[in-house]
């Protein structure tokens, strides 16, 4: 066994050597930091698509750049986003898109990344609780959403799990329950919803996300910090028929 | 530790910094409470001519690696239509998602996995979320090593 002392200045040293070789890379502000995963998940979402052979164009390229809508209060006409084609079927990629829930009046929320319908109707409207009425508010309806999908950069604990039920049935007016699993099929077009985790599970967490996953037309995917992003090839993914 | 994790926190974004020793500390204050209770997988691991020290320095290098390494290694893969290999990600007004980008971190990732398995530590002990499941693996580690 090696002398402790030793161990320890090893470490010292080579942290200390590591951290003057990469610091202008890993020293990011927070919001980078956060960003990442997203990115991330979205990569391997597109991935996952072109894995299953779809036709993957970027679209709405500004500056030969993809622009990448941060926020829902921008307009998702000025962003960039991923169209997928497969069998005559158009259907589109987009991230930080408001979905306006088919649940109750008033009903809104944004997650991450979302999956539509062949030329969505991106709507805007003007309310006077939002920005005082002088910007629009932009959404998509419930009904237009094959999947909404979730990026969580955290472990997988369980109140994190439940919460993401809420977004499954507020954000896709074709569930009509959470028990509802009549579009899920092997061979499914899409992804279903997933939640994306970044933390792994522990071993009881991991009962509860199987079971979830068995009961539920969703996914959790989690362990994303390790997992390669191979999510089409490294393991059982729920799968679900186009609901439209 | 402070050492390291002095090192390590030198230059990050004070939010960053505190949020990794806060997660340092959280799990120092497990450790010490399970060792005021004569927890036997601590109790087996010291036994192995290992120290607190020793399992504290585990603990800043497990946090470094899951607040700044994972999620930053994440975001440097690439897609089949270009994006971040030919078409850069523009993420707001300062962050570009770029091949370049790509590269770099992923070869500090490589390089920190290698000090990482240099100095005989596992990799999946940079995976365990709390204390506990830390404890928990290096005590299984040590024991299949047997």
């Amino acid at each position: 066994m090696p002398n402790r002392n030793n161990w320890v200045r090893r470490v010292e040293r080579l942290m200390h050597s590591f951290a003057n070789q990469y610091s202008s890379v890993y020293s990011k502000k927070e919001r980078e930091i956060s960003a990442s995963f997203e990115i991330g998940c979205f990569i391997s979402l597109v991935n996952f698509y072109e894995n299953r052979r779809y036709t993957v164009t970027i679209e709405n390229l500004k500056n030969n750049e993809f622009k990448y809508l941060t926020t829902p209060s921008g307009n998702p006409e000025n962003f960039s986003f991923v169209k997928l084609e497969f069998n005559n079927k158009v259907f589109e990629i987009r991230q930080q898109i408001r979905i306006k829930s088919h649940l109750a009046e008033d009903t809104n929320f944004t997650p991450d990344i979302v999956v539509l319908k062949r030329d969505p109707e991106l709507e805007g409207i003007y309310d006077t609780d939002y920005y005082q009425g002088r910007r629009q508010m932009f959404y998509v309806t419930s009904d237009q959403v094959i999947a909404a999908h979730e990026c969580k950069s955290l472990p997988p604990f369980p109140e994190l799990l439940i919460s993401f039920l809420g977004m499954v049935i507020a954000g896709h007016d074709w569930i009509k329950n959470l028990n509802d699993r009549s579009m899920v099929t092997d061979n499914g077009l899409h992804l279903a919803p997933t939640l994306f985790v970044g933390g792994s599970a522990r071993h009881l967490h991991l009962r509860m996300v199987e079971s979830l996953k068995n009961t539920l037309p969703i996914n959790i995917i989690v362990g994303m910090h390790y997992h390669h992003w191979d999510i089409a090839n490294s393991m059982e993914l729920t799968l679900i028929d186009d609901p439209y | 530790m402070d050492q390291i994790l002095n090192i390590l926190t030198h230059s990050l974004d004070p939010e960053l910094s505190i949020r990794i020793r806060n997660r340092v500390d959280l799990m120092k204050n497990t450790i010490r409470y399970m060792q005021d209770r004569d927890n036997e997988k601590i109790i087996y691991i010291l036994s192995n001519n290992w120290t607190i020290n020793r399992i504290h320095i585990i603990c800043c290098l497990n946090s470094f690696y899951q607040i700044i390494v994972a999620p930053l290694y994440t975001s440097s893969s690439e897609t089949e239509s270009g994006l971040v290999s030919r078409i850069p990600i523009r993420f707001g007004n300062i962050i570009n998602f770029t091949n370049r980008r790509a590269n770099m971190i992923q070869e500090m990732y490589s390089e920190f996995l290698r000090i990482i398995e240099e100095l005989d530590i596992d990799f999946w002990w940079l995976h365990a979320n709390h204390a506990e499941d830390l404890i928990y693996k290096i005590e299984q580690y040590l024991r299949n090593a047997e």
